[in-house]
């Protein structure tokens, strides 16, 4: 209404002094489709307006002649001139605004730590949220990112959130994940579980993948890179929307987005919330998601901010925990859509393997402006974890060709497991549903301070304080018909005949403690732009465990185990003209060890010296800029040495023992091109060539292991020596194409291919020499097909999203283990989706 | 526009290489799969028509066990073509073997209207007496046990026509039991006074037996009863049922006693075989792991605890090939503790490489002990 009212005055004001007018198109010089809401204004004056939704506007001016200043969020301003020869009007046609990361504020990059375009000497790509909202589709998250470089997306057995990235061949115990800044992966096990973050996609201002070391301050395990999710904050501007999206296995997700943008007494917020709930394209894996997200801001006079940012995810959903031979999902009727872990019970779906969780992250951030030279920015943190996965304890019944199964590879007959129960009557259920449990409550701290030491010279120094612990449990879900289930577990109540809700097999805490410090110094001028980074953490392990010793024995709580890492990085870009820059980037770290190698076998059995796993990486970057052609290549090198290999044994006196092997060592290196060529103005082409080399470096043998009394335990012989690292398609490409067939029209075509694919296995298995590579899955390349379609009701603005997926239904196996022979005859894989669709709309308002 | 028309092109030709990159695989595999024999076990007893019809019996059953061997895998060829290797059945069928007192064949007479004339005029008897004597006179050579059926006509106020059986005792023919119209009627077959097949009256003459009491002869063990009973088939037919007293039961007496043998398919035929086929239970892992936890403590406690042997090479808890033998070992001295050398054993088991699933293993027990079956 505002608005409206704004722009009649403008209307009645010009009229009585204006004749003249001039109108045109503003374009995303990106993407090349219009750009609404864009500001156009004379410049030096207060005349102005805001493109509509095709981008167009129409100014009135008092003036023949003059400058028009083209502006928006997220862009680079331009000025043009305007000249009105004949009569009272002209048209000045398409104005191109060109993306500028620099745009975004100097504090929100250095809080999260984001790569800024030719002066960052890091290899990265960037996806915004208009690609995101047009292309995710039903897709998982991090499947967005499937056209960058050295990426390796799968959905894993296809559950909903259970997808799994790879990055330059590194799995996500290597790969930092950082939301707003905050680090998110797992502070026990490194991993990243993206279910946890399936509804930020509505509101990701962008996904930015920073490959190899990264820009990161904090140490972080970007051994294979960083993804940084940035969400909308204050930038949000005022308005909001609603969508609805349907598809295949009955999807179906709908929500909406109301933000105040930044009102005039310094608030803003942003609200946004979304349900999702769909069958699955594979069977058994039914879902139910929810997803909010909270943002509340507020200016304090000119030099605070402060920011309040909540989100979460509650979802649970049916899972595909179990990889098949391929040809049991050739006996199959139900082919690659097989799933083992589910049946019905009383004639509903009943999963064997599902998987419920709700993490919600809640951070308070501050930016202050201390001086014009000096900010700081902090952000605290905390979130509260539930949630856990599905399956059964006591005696397995679910095998393929099971009595409980109505014939080969059928559904579950959950009901003859009951009727079993039931008989058993006092002798306790025989077979049950279980959730193993992990819940976990984390609190951090993060906060830098920002210098400028001279005009060129800028300082960077902060903390990271971080405080975690996990409780991990089994407790019992569904006795499935029995009066109870005996457990004997627990040492202090070995006789427990446990019913639903109490807690049976294992239930331990593991408590992380973990304080960094880092300092940087970056140097740039418009030419040459330079930074080295130290960081230094000291993680702390402690595990109590109230199973496996008695509640009077002190060795049920460990003491808290201390293991310092720390890393070196620096690096340099040169901008040689306006066109080309290279840079350069070097680090050394030494990463703490997880959990697990700390304490093993599921006990208080305390890993003595425990090793950090070291990494060296090295990289030379290109990148070239023009108007129509973008492009950048990468070289890199990575070495990763002495990956955790830990042999436990008992001592003679009973006691226990442990030796740390070093020696697994992996080379990760590598050629990586991504290009965009703009060669219409409605045509845009992009593409990708990522050449991995990734393979095991050396063969460790005749590593002799002795205990306390030097008798020789066993002796150590792996033979990894030019294994190729398994798990992550070592050569990808894609290329994509956009096309817009009439203005507010837009069809796009992408096809991603991925090939080296070798089938995942463990290099500390390897004990036989001479052993061939694991079995290399067929390549396959898939087109994907989007539509998108702006449209107009009255005054709101609309636009219809269409997605195909795996447009040709090709079939291919993404996900693959490999099995004794190494062939295709007993790897044990996952297909990959068939065709999917959706289509859906987004009403602005 | 070159380079357009150049991405362009690349596109199609991508579309055209990226068609079905699983299909040689997945051709390869279900190739396999339909090469391989579908995998059966059955308990099989023969009918009458296995042998008469199937194989070309004159009688239904076998001379000898040989003879089985020989023509039961005719028949499970017969009945079960789409079964192969690894197959099992377990059948049961009637060896010949003939009893001393069961005479293969009832001699069965009617006589003619000129064999009453030394009895009575009117071309029928009216005296017991006169049909033992008839029959002294036309067996003259009659043995112990010898049965004949006789049909006759007897005048009881009126001329009917019977069907008897007699027996001969080494010195006179005696009248055998029959069924009587009571004991049909207390058998449920009061309304026709016969049975409706021979199995049934086998089966319901053997219980009767069983709850009769004999008041006036001593019954030991061998005693004999030939019963003669009706039944109907289209036709009524009569038919003698034997019976020996033996561990104080009443059971039928026949010319045959049943064998079973169990056949395996080796991927060409049915052969005999021994094999047992055996899963692991749950049970069975507890009792390795009891037995084998000294020599591998952690591989037994992951195999205790989780029913199954972990089969991820390099895994601390990794079961070997050996290590298995040893456990099967352990199961089959404690099942079955008395097999002889030369049985063999099909076990299945649950493995955890990653997924769950099973393996199978054939073992041969030689020089007492059970080692793999190099032959299988």
């Amino acid at each position: 209404m505002k608005k409206m009212l704004l722009g009649l005055f403008l209307i009645m004001g010009v009229s009585i002094y204006a004749q003249n007018t001039v109108t045109g198109t503003v374009l995303d010089g990106n993407m090349g489709s219009p750009l609404p809401g864009a500001n156009v204004i004379v410049d030096g004056t207060s005349n102005g307006t805001t493109t509509n939704f095709d981008g167009e506007f129409t100014l009135n001016v008092n003036a023949t002649s003059g400058k028009l200043k083209v502006s928006y969020v997220g862009f680079k301003s331009t000025t043009v001139e305007f000249n009105i020869v004949n009569g009272s009007q002209v048209d000045i046609g398409e104005i191109t605004l060109e993306e500028d990361d620099n745009a975004l504020e100097e504090i929100v990059i250095t809080t999260y730590s984001l790569a800024i375009d030719r002066q960052t000497p890091v290899a990265v790509s960037t996806l915004k949220s208009k690609e995101i909202e047009t292309q995710i589709s039903s897709q998982e998250f991090p499947e967005i990112l499937k056209s960058t470089p050295g990426v390796y997306v799968t959905k894993q057995g296809g559950g909903y959130g259970d997808a799994n990235l790879r990055l330059r061949g590194f799995n996500s115990e290597n790969i930092a994940v950082m939301i707003n800044g905050v680090p998110v992966n797992d502070m026990e096990n490194g991993r990243v579980y993206w279910s946890n973050w399936a509804g930020l996609s509505d509101v990701t201002r962008f996904m930015q993948v920073q490959r190899g070391l990264g820009a990161s301050k904090v140490a972080v395990p970007s051994i294979g890179g960083t993804i940084n999710i940035v969400t909308k904050t204050t930038d949000a501007e005022e308005g909001g929307n609603f969508f609805a999206t349907t598809g295949n296995d009955g999807y179906q997700k709908f929500g909406g987005t109301v933000s105040t943008g930044r009102m005039d007494n310094g608030w803003a917020a942003t609200i946004s919330a979304s349900k999702t709930t769909g069958n699955g394209f594979v069977d058994g894996t039914w879902f139910e998601g929810y997803s909010y997200f909270i943002n509340v801001a507020k200016d304090l006079g000119e030099d605070h901010q402060l920011s309040f940012t909540a989100f979460g995810a509650p979802q649970k959903h049916g899972q595909r925990q179990n990889r098949e031979l391929i040809r049991t999902f050739q006996r199959s009727e139900r082919e690659i859509k097989f799933n083992r872990d589910w049946g019905y019970k009383d004639g509903q779906v009943t999963s064997v393997e599902d998987n419920f969780y709700h993490k919600p992250q809640m951070s308070l951030n501050h930016y202050w402006d201390i001086s014009d030279k000096t900010q700081l920015s902090t952000a605290v943190y905390a979130s509260f974890g539930t949630g856990g996965g599905g399956g059964f304890s006591g005696v397995n019944k679910f095998g393929l060709d099971s009595d409980y199964r109505d014939g080969f590879a059928q559904p579950v007959n959950f009901d003859k497991i009951v009727d079993e129960n039931v008989a058993q009557g006092a002798l306790g259920s025989e077979t049950i549903l279980r959730d193993s449990r992990n819940d976990h409550s984390w609190f951090g701290g993060l906060s830098t301070l920002t210098t400028d030491l001279t005009d060129d010279i800028k300082l960077l120094a902060g903390l990271d304080l971080r405080y975690y612990e996990g409780k991990h449990f089994q407790e019992v879900k569904d006795l499935l018909g029995g009066q109870f289930y005996f457990d004997d577990s627990n040492i202090n109540n070995p006789v427990n005949t446990a019913e639903v809700g109490d807690k049976i097999n294992y239930w331990n805490d593991g408590i992380v403690l973990w304080e960094g410090g880092f300092v940087q110094a970056e140097y740039s001028t418009n030419e040459l732009s330079a930074f080295i980074s130290l960081a230094a953490s000291n993680t702390s392990y402690k595990r109590i465990d109230y199973f496996n010793y008695a509640d009077s024995d002190p060795e049920r709580e460990t003491d808290f185990q201390n293991f310092f890492g720390y890393s070196a990085k620096g690096g340099a870009n040169f901008n040689i003209d306006d066109n080309q820059n290279v840079f350069a980037n070097i680090g050394y770290f030494e990463r703490a060890p997880f959990f697990r190698a700390a304490f093993l076998n599921f006990r208080n059995d305390i890993n003595e010296g425990a090793e950090n796993q070291k990494i060296f990486s090295a990289e030379l970057g290109y990148g070239f800029r023009s108007s129509k052609f973008s492009g950048n290549l990468n070289i890199y090198h990575t070495r990763w040495n002495d990956r955790t290999l830990t042999q436990g044994f008992q001592n003679q006196d009973g006691t226990f023992g442990s030796a740390n092997i070093l020696g697994v060592n992996a080379i990760h290196q590598g050629i990586e091109l991504d290009f965009r060529y703009k060669a219409t103005n409605r045509l845009t082409f992009t593409g990708m060539v990522s050449l991995g080399d990734w393979t095991w470096d050396n063969n460790v043998t005749d590593v002799q292991i002795f205990d306390d009394e030097q008798n020789l335990v066993r002796t150590i012989d792996l033979y990894i020596e030019d294994l190729k690292v398994g798990d992550a398609a070592q050569t990808t490409f894609a290329l994509g194409s956009r096309y817009e067939v009439f203005p507010g029209t837009n069809v796009r075509l992408d096809y991603n291919f991925a090939g080296d694919f070798y089938a995942d296995f463990d290099p500390n298995s390897r004990t036989t020499p001479d052993a061939p590579q694991s079995w290399k899955a067929p390549e396959f390349g898939l087109f994907d097909f989007g539509l998108t379609h702006n449209y107009k009701i009255g005054t709101l603005n609309g636009t219809i999203i269409g997605n195909v997926n795996n447009l040709f239904n090709t079939e291919y196996i993404a996900d693959a283990r490999n099995g004794a022979t190494a062939t295709a005859s007993d790897a044990l894989v996952w297909y990959g989706f068939g065709r999917t669709y959706t289509i859906g709309t987004k009403i602005n308002f | 526009m070159k380079k357009i028309s150049l991405l362009a092109g690349l596109f199609f030709s991508l579309f055209i290489i990226s068609c079905e990159p699983v299909e040689d695989i997945e051709n390869e595999i279900n190739a396999e799969l339909d090469s391989e024999p579908v995998v059966g076990a059955v308990d099989y007893t023969l009918v009458e028509e296995d042998y008469t019809d199937v194989l070309d019996r004159r009688f239904p059953n076998f001379d000898n066990t040989d003879q089985a061997k020989e023509l039961v895998p005719v028949l499970l060829d017969d009945m079960f073509p789409f079964w192969g290797k690894g197959s099992q059945a377990l059948v049961t069928y009637d060896l010949y073997s003939p009893q001393l007192r069961v005479r293969d064949e009832t001699t069965r007479y009617e006589l003619s209207r000129e064999e009453y004339d030394p009895y009575s005029r009117y071309g029928n008897f009216d005296d017991y007496s006169d049909i033992k004597d008839f029959l002294s006179t036309k067996y003259p050579d009659a043995a112990d046990d010898d049965l004949v059926l006789l049909t006759f006509k007897f005048y009881d106020g009126s001329v009917n026509t019977w069907t008897q059986g007699f027996i001969f005792d080494g010195s006179k023919w005696n009248e055998t039991m029959r069924v009587t119209d009571a004991q049909y009627e207390e058998m449920g077959h009061g309304r026709f006074y016969n049975f409706n097949s021979q199995d049934q009256a086998e089966t319901k003459l053997q219980i009767l037996l069983n709850n009769s009491v004999f008041y006036e002869e001593e019954i030991v063990e061998g005693t004999v009863k030939n019963i003669l009973y009706k039944y109907y088939d289209g036709n009524v037919n009569f038919q003698f049922a034997n019976y020996i007293y033996k561990d104080n039961t009443w059971t039928l007496l026949t010319n045959v006693v049943p064998e079973t043998l169990q056949f395996g398919h080796d991927g060409d035929t049915w052969v005999p075989d021994n094999t047992i086929k055996y899963e692991l239970t749950a049970d069975d892992f507890n009792l390795i792991a009891n037995a084998l936890s000294s020599q591998y403590p952690g591989p037994t406690s992951s195999a205790g605890n989780y029913g199954n042997f972990d089969r991820r090479p390099g895994n601390s808890n990794f079961w070997s090939d050996e290590m298995i033998l040893e456990a099967m070992n352990v199961v089959l001295e404690s099942k079955n503790p008395d097999a002889e050398n030369g049985q063999k054993y099909v076990i299945t088991y649950a493995i955890y490489n990653g997924t769950s699933g099973t393996e199978t293993v054939y073992l041969i027990k030689e020089e007492g002990s059970w080692i793999y079956n190099p032959d299988a």
